[in-house]
């Protein structure tokens, strides 16, 4: 999911390319005069029902089953607990939730504040370059995006291993002894946030450059011939400029930061002991392993809940930029 | 064109952030490659940087070998990531061309609720999808998998056909239409042709998100028969003799990057430009 989102001046477009009400009337539904209204809805079907199946249906579900008492081995007929599990959940003692919470907290905002810093400047240093060289580097630089979560983890496994690891393997050639990465709790968490920040930034690079060949070189130039030094023209003339595609990229290195499991999985699966584990781990964690489908129902629902409050504020927030644009 | 001129030392600035950068994301990559060649048990301790001897046989053993996953995994995940694209790119373009042609009440709540859809991860819904599938036989299940991956990619798929279409001018359907051509002339002959670059940037992404997804497998299947490659190289990391199986773990994983590096390297050309679908057009 939020591989390429990129749609920051949609609704500019939206009133300009609008179908002239002329000859045929505001729509082309002339050929299906027996369908009539229907035929939008008819096209609409096959996108719609699957949405409904595969997503409303099992939310709905997954929200009866948080307030049930349901296992792995009892699925079917689960008794009603009401808002225990959510209770459980946040009280728990093993791992304390207060652990989890930092972990997801701080591993989150230390992939936005990476990936938005790296795939901003970047983007920036990419759009003073000339066409060809440009293409060329952007296509490098997109490489760990096009890459599979899963792999990602294991590229870095390669890297963090305390015995072939690259890491140990460098450190070892300027005399310095090997450092056990994935076992201290925040040394750990740090090398978890620089192996995301490596699979994120390409997004970001995507987003924030596409912004940039959309900004007028003239502004640019008006701004440099007044006397802005380069930092004035990139702090107040060209992210002002892009900003609905910054909170585009920051809202999607948000989501990747919260909802993270194939990294994390395959590098620490949570661990050691409970300290590196996000929220997406603990799900997977207590609905799998220790068979809790209804405590494991309720960290989804606390999980969505974040992504929805995160994707509606920035809907609304388009939405007034939309409406300042248009 | 580039954006801004600069003085000789912002240029020395710029290009020592792009070396940085390069230096950041091809050295993990540098070192996939550099154990994924090596022959296995070359390992000497410190080990070294660079492999004193390279093989291909990592790669036939991974593919075709006794102790390997075989052949496979990589199929299904082709065949995932192919019917995911194809379904996802027919049911983007017709939901994109109701949303774009069409003054429908709820259309921009619709386009709207697609936009937000968009940032449900993967990982938000694989319980919930879980519960469904064991209850609906769906578990364990090719099609469920393929059906996910499709509820998971329509949304950015409607989204940007939506985008596309619409830049299409309404004229070129009308003059097809006073010409006498039927709805189905106009959608494959003008249509289809003029929103290829859209519906090719669409499927390329739901093929990626199929062939690359890990959680939904891990959590949807069970026989490893219908798993993906993703899934199943955890099977180099915790073989029964112990330990972890690194060269043939490198060569597995590498295996897993040459489809999608091909297919975005066909599309590279439209990746920036697809990016920007909404900004195309200007007022």
């Amino acid at each position: 999911m939020a591989r390429l989102q990129r749609s920051t001046s949609f609704s500019r477009s939206d009133e300009g390319s609008r179908p002239l009400p002329i000859a045929l009337g505001r729509s082309p539904a002339g050929a299906f005069p027996a369908l009539g209204r229907a035929v939008p809805w008819l096209l609409l079907g096959p996108a719609l029902l699957p949405l409904l199946a595969l997503v409303l249906v099992p939310y709905v579900g997954a929200l009866l089953y948080s307030l049930t008492d349901a296992t792995l081995a009892n699925i079917t007929a689960p008794a009603v607990v009401g808002l225990k599990n959510f209770g459980a959940v946040i009280n728990s003692r093993e791992p304390p939730f207060r652990l989890v919470v930092e972990a997801t907290v701080v591993f989150t905002l230390g992939t936005v504040v990476g990936s938005l810093g790296l795939g901003t400047t970047l983007a920036l240093a990419l759009s003073s370059l000339k066409p060809t060289a440009r293409g060329l580097l952007l296509a490098i630089f997109l490489v760990p995006w096009v890459i599979a979560g899963v792999v990602i983890g294991y590229t870095w496994k390669l890297v963090y291993d305390p015995q072939i690891g690259l890491a140990n393997a460098i450190l070892g050639l300027v005399g310095i002894a090997p450092i056990p990465w994935l076992v201290e709790r925040w040394l750990a968490i740090g090398a978890l946030v620089v192996a995301n920040v490596w699979a994120a930034y390409g997004v970001v690079l995507l987003i924030v450059s596409s912004a940039l060949s959309n900004v007028p070189r003239s502004i640019v130039l008006a701004a440099r011939s007044d006397g802005a030094g380069l930092g004035t023209i990139v702090w107040r003339i060209i992210l002002p400029t892009i900003r609905p595609a910054m909170l585009l990229a920051t809202l999607v290195a948000f989501i990747t930061g919260l909802s993270v499991f194939d990294l994390i999985f395959v590098l620490t699966g949570g661990g050691p002991i409970y300290q590196t584990e996000t929220l997406a781990l603990t799900m997977y964690r207590l609905t799998f392993k220790r068979g809790d489908v209804g405590e494991g129902a309720a960290v989804t629902l606390i999980l969505f809940v974040f992504c929805l409050l995160l994707a509606a504020g920035y809907v609304i927030i388009w939405q007034r930029e939309a409406k300042k644009w248009s | 064109m580039e954006l801004m001129e600069l003085s000789p030392v912002q240029r020395a600035g710029r290009w020592l952030a792009l070396a940085l950068g390069l230096l950041f994301t091809l050295v993990p990559v540098f070192w996939v490659l550099s154990v994924a060649f090596r022959p296995a048990g070359s390992f000497t301790f410190p080990v070294g940087i660079v492999p004193s001897a390279l093989t291909l046989d990592n790669f036939s053993i991974v593919l075709f070998g006794a102790k390997g996953i075989g052949l496979r995994p990589y199929l299904n995940a082709a065949i995932y990531g192919l019917s995911a694209a194809l379904l996802t790119a027919i049911i983007s373009s017709l939901a994109g061309y109701a949303l774009a042609r069409y003054d429908l009440r709820f259309g921009r709540a619709l386009l709207l609720m697609f936009l937000a859809l968009n940032f449900l991860p993967a990982a938000a819904r694989v319980v919930p999808l879980f519960l469904l599938y064991v209850r609906t036989d769906l578990y364990d299940r090719q099609i469920g998998l393929v059906l996910a991956y499709v509820a998971g990619a329509t949304p950015l798929g409607i989204w940007l056909m939506a985008g596309t279409i619409r830049q299409i001018p309404i004229r070129l359907e009308q003059a097809a239409r006073i010409d006498g051509a039927g709805a189905f002339t106009v959608a494959w002959r003008i249509l289809l042709p003029l929103a290829m670059p859209g519906v090719l940037v669409v499927a390329t992404l739901a093929f990626v998100d199929g062939w690359n997804s890990f959680s939904l497998p891990l959590i949807l299947t069970q026989r490893p028969e219908v798993q993906p490659y993703t899934v199943l190289l955890r099977q180099f990391v915790q073989p029964s003799e112990g330990g972890v199986d690194w060269t043939l773990l490198a060569a597995g994983s590498l295996l897993g990057v040459i489809p999608v590096l091909v297919a975005f390297a066909l599309l590279q050309s439209r990746l920036v430009g697809a990016a920007d679908v909404g900004g195309a057009v200007k007022g």
